[in-house]
């Protein structure tokens, strides 16, 4: 299905460069600027909800990764920890909430696997915030 | 042709002052005490409060009291929806959000529920924009069957409106005219219709139909459908459409309107959607043109259907 394809390709490796953009018929009448300026808006919505949901530890990607906000955004979109949110009501066995933020923990050991240090820092510090949230 | 009124929309989000926060937010609650009189519709929006399960309870006690606030000056008030994903072809289950629609409209009656078909949720993940339905015979056919389950799940009835197009965020997937297939969708589902004149603008302009091409284009609907037309604040760039919602309406969308108003003989309501106000209620000063416009409108409608109601009564 054509709204399949789309999403394959928006949470892609790299949407903009997609061949499927240029050979598939159902893209024939798609506008790539529309398109490149609906994905920055996407991958800047991402990188505000990580930055709401995970504060001091997006700060620590940069610090310890030289890795920005919206570099980790990026990657995020694209990776299939990403794949399985669901922002949306229609998951009822887990809230939509728990499922970003599980999504994105696997996402960070999975791909940071070799920084040692950086998951400890890491871990560190989520685990504090998680506790002055619970109070 | 009905009489036709005047309406005011507004977005309700969670954790605003000019939404909903515990309750009514302040600002909101200042702007309807100032500016309610005269509107005789009214709508707000159903947004998520939070990202957890939707829980009717979470809703009630806040849209009971806009509901009533509301009441004192409005004689028909709506609800727009925004998680029933109409547009998408993909599984979306709206068991629970039509559960908890159905239990808010026992306890806060609604004239009808409306909402832009289009795909609010790619694949359960909300996009910055709602994008319009992918544009094949396909699609077209899903959604008609999606809308014609979800007007039989509802127990209130459910307006389809126009999909935004807007200039960065809005872009198309497949060969069918947006406009058709919205009308394909409107005669095959026989929903109420709500036409916005910004996302009307926002799709012929962005093919190339400017003034008698596009009027020409738009002259073939059903809109005897159409009970709403929604009028809200939008910029006009070197020929691009931006669906701002500020409050400032365009020329162009007047025009629309003076094309549209006497297609739709069923037409109960033209909305000013989205006023922008201070955190005082005063509505901005910038667009209270915008409004006395349109009020003097409204207006013209009035009298324009009445003078046709007597002079039938006298024929």
């Amino acid at each position: 299905m054509e709204e399949q394809k789309l999403a394959d390709i928006l949470f892609g490796a790299d949407p903009l460069k997609d061949p499927r953009l240029q050979s598939d018929s159902c893209f024939a009448a798609t506008n790539h600027k529309q398109f490149g300026l609906f994905y920055a808006r996407q991958l800047k919505r991402v990188e505000e909800r990580l930055s709401q949901q995970f504060g001091a530890c997006m700060a620590l990607f940069d610090e310890g990764l030289g890795l920005s906000p919206a570099q980790v955004a990026k990657a995020f979109t694209c990776s299939a920890e990403y794949r399985q949110v669901r922002e949306d009501i229609t998951d009822l066995d887990m809230t939509s909430s728990a499922r970003f933020e599980i999504g994105f923990l696997n996402f960070v050991l999975r791909t940071q696997e070799d920084q040692a240090d950086f998951l400890t820092e890491f871990s560190d510090l989520y685990l504090r915030e998680l506790a002055m949230d619970l109070g | 042709m009905n009489s036709v009124g005047l309406g005011l929309g507004m977005d309700t989000p969670w954790g605003s002052p000019r939404g909903f926060q515990t309750s009514v937010g302040p600002a909101l609650d200042h702007f309807l005490a100032k500016n309610g009189e005269g509107f005789e519709a009214f709508f707000f929006s159903f947004q998520k409060r939070n990202y957890g399960a939707l829980r009717t309870q979470d809703y009630l006690e806040a849209f009971t009291r806009l509901h009533q606030q509301a009441s004192e000056f409005a004689g028909l008030i709506n609800l727009h929806h925004t998680m029933l994903n109409l547009g998408s072809t993909l599984p979306y289950n709206r068991e629970q959000i039509i559960q908890v629609t159905n239990e808010l409209a026992e306890k806060v009656p609604f004239g009808w529920i409306n909402e832009d078909v289009g795909i609010w949720f790619l694949e359960g993940k909300s996009v910055p924009y709602p994008l319009p339905p992918v544009l094949t015979e396909s699609s077209l056919r899903y959604c008609t069957r999606t809308i014609k389950q979800v007007m039989q799940e509802l127990h209130t009835p459910l307006s389809i409106e126009f999909p935004g197009i807007t200039d960065g965020a809005s872009f198309q997937v497949g060969h069918l005219d947006l406009f058709e297939y919205f009308a394909d969708l409107a005669d095959g589902t026989q929903s109420l219709v709500t036409l916005d004149t910004g996302h009307l603008l926002g799709w012929e302009w962005m093919q190339g139909r400017f003034n008698d091409e596009m009027y020409r284009h738009l002259e073939t609907f059903p809109y005897d459908q159409v009970v709403e037309i929604h009028m809200a604040g939008s910029e006009s760039k070197n020929g691009a459409f931006i669906d701002r919602h500020h409050g400032l309406l365009l020329p162009e969308q007047f025009e629309l309107l003076d094309f549209l108003v006497p297609r739709c003989r069923n037409l109960r309501i033209i909305t000013y959607e989205d006023p922008k106000f201070d955190l005082h209620g005063n509505l901005i000063e910038i667009a209270q043109p915008s409004l006395k416009k349109l009020k003097e409108n409204v207006q013209k409608w009035k009298n324009k259907s009445l003078l046709t109601f007597y002079s039938e009564r006298i024929h």
